[in-house]
């Protein structure tokens, strides 16, 4: 499967009743692409850099992708994108799945982040930055599904080189047991960390969550 | 609720520094000068600070440990996120420490007396 995830920025200036339009409009629009899953979800208070809207859809693999989103059901989403008197900022990453496990949550919390490894990005460091990343949920047992993936395409503020993703249960397995637990404070946090010798990810990065009402991660299940 | 229980585990945070030969002295005066007041408005309080060997290398390196205690998970969020905001401290680490910096490595500890409770979130 292959997934094109947005964090839109809605444009600052307009009134809500252009802002609900534009939901409105992105919403009939995600409809149109006809993606094989959809999740659409205003970008919960308490993320960062998350814009106003998660749109995350799903396609069979790249080519359906591509051809989707170059394709002519794709036109009115992606003349809403470009408009900047709607749209102020889209943060995009097109990935092919990554390292995935757990069990997806029927209603819950979904959240992305998106990272960007660009301070001495070697091999081995990424590779540690890998490994260390998908051990959080043998410790963050809140974590009930999750995925790791590389993007083939990323754009927005940054050229985005991961995307860690993960469902919880409910808000306090992300704000509490995720945030709280001393394997992210005092082990993983230290590549984003400007003050530890082992930093590597941009200080800019996404954090965004939603709450959802059906599985969020449904690369490697059966097609919904 | 005991006390214990409400009172947050004390962390620790541990700079190991080997400073380039002969400047073992210049390092600790500039840590002690340059990092440390910012590191206490972060909410980090300085518990010990030793050299290795005790006398100072004119030609050798020293290895100098400053022992930091910061208050629980919140403190140390809290001393994280301050740190991002301020480009002074990139600044120390990666201009003004660096011709004194031979090696370096953070680490972030607490008592194994306390593993259990930290975990318990």
């Amino acid at each position: 499967m292959s997934s094109s995830l947005r964090l839109v920025t809605l444009a600052r200036d307009v009134t809500e009743a252009q802002r609900g339009e534009t939901l409105r409009a992105l919403h009939e629009a995600a409809r149109a692409a006809k993606a094989v899953a959809t999740l659409m979800e205003p970008t919960s208070a308490g993320s960062w850099n998350g814009g106003d809207v998660i749109w995350r859809a799903v396609y069979r693999d790249e080519a359906h992708c591509r051809e989707v989103e170059s394709g002519a059901s794709f036109r009115q989403a992606a003349s809403i994108l470009a408009d900047p008197a709607r749209v102020r900022l889209v943060e995009h990453v097109a990935f092919d799945g990554g390292v995935r496990g757990g069990a997806s949550v029927r209603r819950g919390v979904y959240r992305v982040a998106l990272f960007c490894a660009n301070r001495n990005p070697t091999d081995a460091r990424l590779a540690c930055f890998r490994d260390e990343t998908l051990a959080m949920p043998l410790h963050v047992r809140s974590i009930r599904r999750w995925q790791l993936s590389q993007p083939r395409t990323a754009s927005g503020s940054r050229a985005w080189t991961h995307v860690w993703e993960q469902e919880y249960d409910e808000l306090a397995g992300l704000a509490g047991t995720y945030m709280l637990h001393p394997y992210h404070w005092a082990h993983v946090d230290r590549w984003f960390d400007p003050e530890d010798p082992d930093w590597l990810i941009d200080p800019v990065l996404c954090h965004a969550f939603c709450a959802i009402d059906a599985p969020a991660i449904v690369e490697g299940e059966a097609t919904p | 609720m005991s006390e214990r229980a409400t009172t947050p585990v004390t962390v620790f945070v541990i700079d190991d520094l080997t400073a380039v030969p002969g400047r073992g002295e210049d390092l600790q005066r500039a840590y002690l000068e340059r990092y440390a007041p910012g590191a206490r408005q972060r909410g980090m309080t300085l518990l010990h600070q030793l050299v290795s060997p005790p006398c100072w290398l004119p030609d050798g390196s020293n290895r100098l440990l400053f022992v930091w205690t910061v208050a629980g998970a919140a403190g140390i969020w809290a001393m994280k996120h301050a740190g991002r905001q301020d480009p002074r401290l990139e600044a120390w680490w990666t201009g003004q420490a660096a011709p004194l910096v031979a090696a370096r490595t953070r680490a972030i500890c607490a008592d194994p007396s306390d593993l259990v409770r930290l975990a318990d979130v």
